[in-house]
């Protein structure tokens, strides 16, 4: 069994800031990503066989995020790096299953950091599964790391600040887009400014964002939402509709745009398969993407050298993911005896200081953009909820009728989260159902247990432990 | 259901449309990584190095990457990034791997996950 100082899994911005801490006071590190590349979704790079021949073309997050690995580079004698490396399991005392190079291997770890990030928010509507309908995440890292465009008529519905980014890099690669589509009020919007106004910054960002959708004559229509898609094989239409003040879809608005591509971005939920197989304790926080576990201030959970970092420990964007990273590698350092705690509490002080701005601007954010239950009503009967077990909608509401009150409840009776992405793309919708259907709050009706793999493994991949 | 029949109208239908389909390569060709050749349900396509599976399938308009075991329904790519296994291919004769997260290689061979009629013949048995 391999041995390391500290495990990191995940290979963004969290995950790097920590890797670099912990190099600079001395603890070696190993970082499992799952991808081919480091930089997790925000800094994704270009492939490293493209050429780059303008910088300035793969915008700000590329060239961010090409320093912090220049700075990985620097510190190789301290941080092993593991590229298509899978952690599909989590054993008493960190002990990590890892699917590497097709084999895999129980490795230990002396301290532990989870920093698996996000994903977009799953919204079920009549029509989401036909291909040609994608996360906005998605297709960020499509043209971000693949340089490749998906369709070339956009529709892009959600809620939230990300989809006018993807606006931007979409009108950049040079595609079409007939309208953006955001859930939130205006008035909504205003109300929160004031507080977004702490990093002017962003606004600014935002702002111009949709100065760029004006100028082009793209519609920007807020208290909408995409209700239908509709297409032989692939889509074709996309259905919009105007949300009342309770948040339903009011008949008589709809519009029709004729799409091939749609884009999906309702905000991000937490990772938190590792989180849970660790026994870590969690929470449910609605403006920081749903349940998330939770951390004490040296973002240690209640496992003891389990540390947690990134919007996988709640939704709250690079900046903060970075300062996390930070806190999370010194105290990482701290508990192999590297520096005490009265050391690191002082060598964390600016680093908790400007987290705290970071978080509040954050939650800020996460408030504005939040949504309500309502949401999850998009529906129709026969609309698929579980991707891979092919769940409906109707079959989900009989399960809650019938008495499961709670999500495993309705895994067991439906089959729903069984299938092969193991509830991470229906675990949000089967909460929001549940609410709405018992009427109670979300995180009544709890969270999918985690089970592993976390990922499905080949058979064989057990054999070599 | 999904049928011979359809596979073929479906076919026709999409040189017509497949212009329209097919995901573009931004930029310049060159500035890709090296060109070679992958098979794709038999058929020789291009990819070049750099290329996850997921890219190579949409720029060639194979949009369709499955059809679902239970109700046949098309799926393709839609996360993106290794978490909902929607874009599940078969690589070189190994069933259920996601497209998106598995780069091209030289010679690869792709197969799409969808059931002919044959098949589904076999399904039902």
């Amino acid at each position: 069994m391999r041995e390391t100082q500290f495990a990191i899994v995940g290979g963004g911005p969290a995950a790097l800031s920590a890797a670099i801490q912990a190099a600079k006071l001395g603890v070696s590190s190993i970082i499992l990503d799952e991808n081919p590349q480091l930089g997790g979704q925000i800094y994704r790079q270009p492939a490293s066989a493209f050429k780059i021949q303008d910088e300035n073309e793969l915008g700000k997050h590329y060239r961010d995020g090409k320093r912090i690995l220049a700075e990985v580079q620097e510190y190789s004698d301290k941080i092993e790096v593991n590229n298509d490396a899978l952690v599909w399991g989590y054993f008493d005392e960190r002990k990590l299953t890892v699917l590497h190079n097709g084999k895999s291997e129980l490795l230990k770890a002396h301290q532990l950091l989870i920093a698996t990030g996000a994903y977009d928010r799953p919204i079920p509507f009549p029509g989401w599964t036909l291909p040609g309908v994608f996360t906005a995440g998605g297709v960020q890292v499509m043209i971000k790391s693949q340089r490749l465009l998906p369709g070339s008529r956009f529709l892009l519905a959600g809620s939230g600040p990300l989809q006018l980014a993807l606006a931007d890099q979409l009108l950049d690669a040079g595609a079409k887009i007939l309208a953006v589509v955001d859930a939130t009020s205006t008035m909504r919007m205003m109300r929160y400014l004031p507080s977004l106004l702490r990093r002017p910054g962003l606004v600014y960002e935002g702002f111009s964002y949709l100065t760029k959708l004006r100028r082009r004559g793209i519609p920007y229509l807020r208290s909408h939402v995409i209700i239908r898609a509709s297409g032989n094989e692939h889509v074709e239409q996309a259905v919009i509709a105007s949300l009342d003040e309770n948040g339903k879809p009011l008949p008589g608005s709809e519009r029709t745009f004729d799409v091939d591509a749609i884009c999906l971005g309702y905000g991000l939920v937490p990772n938190i398969d590792l989180t849970k197989l660790c026994g870590c304790a969690h929470e449910y926080n609605h403006a920081q993407g749903g349940w998330r576990p939770t951390h004490n201030e040296h973002m240690e959970t209640c496992v003891p050298g389990v540390f947690v970092a990134g919007d996988g420990c709640g939704i709250a964007g690079v900046h903060a993911a970075i300062q996390q990273g930070k806190l999370a590698g010194i105290y990482a350092a701290s508990n192999l005896g590297l520096l005490d705690i009265p050391a690191a509490d002082k060598m964390a002080k600016p680093i908790r200081s400007k987290l705290s701005t970071l978080m509040k601007f954050a939650t800020a954010l996460g408030e504005l953009y939040s949504l309500g239950n309502m949401i999850y009503s998009l529906s129709n009967d026969d609309t698929v909820i579980c991707r891979c077990e092919e769940i409906t909608f109707r079959e989900i509401r009989e399960a809650i009728h019938a008495g499961a009150v709670h999500v495993d409840d309705i895994k067991r009776r439906t089959r729903s989260g069984m299938g092969y992405c193991q509830g991470r793309i229906c675990g949000p919708s089967l909460l929001g159902i549940a609410g709405n259907e018992l009427n109670v709050h979300t995180e009544a009706a709890g969270h999918l247990k985690g089970r592993l793999p976390i990922k499905p493994v080949p058979l064989t991949a057990l054999l070599d432990l | 259901m999904f049928d011979g029949q359809r596979t073929e109208v479906g076919n026709a239908l999409g040189e017509a449309e497949k212009g329209v389909r097919k995901a573009r390569r931004i930029g310049h060709l060159q500035n890709r990584g090296t060109e070679f050749q992958i098979t794709v349900d038999g058929k020789p396509v291009t990819a070049f190095a750099g290329e996850t599976i997921a890219s190579v399938l949409l720029a060639d308009g194979n949009t369709v990457i499955r059809h679902t075991s239970k109700k046949d329904e098309p799926r393709s790519v839609f996360c993106g990034i290794g978490i909902c296994f929607d874009c599940l291919v078969t690589v070189d004769g190994v069933p259920n791997q996601r497209a998106c997260m598995i780069p091209a290689r030289p010679g690869c061979v792709v197969t799409r996950q969808i059931v002919l009629p044959h098949e589904e013949e076999e399904h039902r048995g």
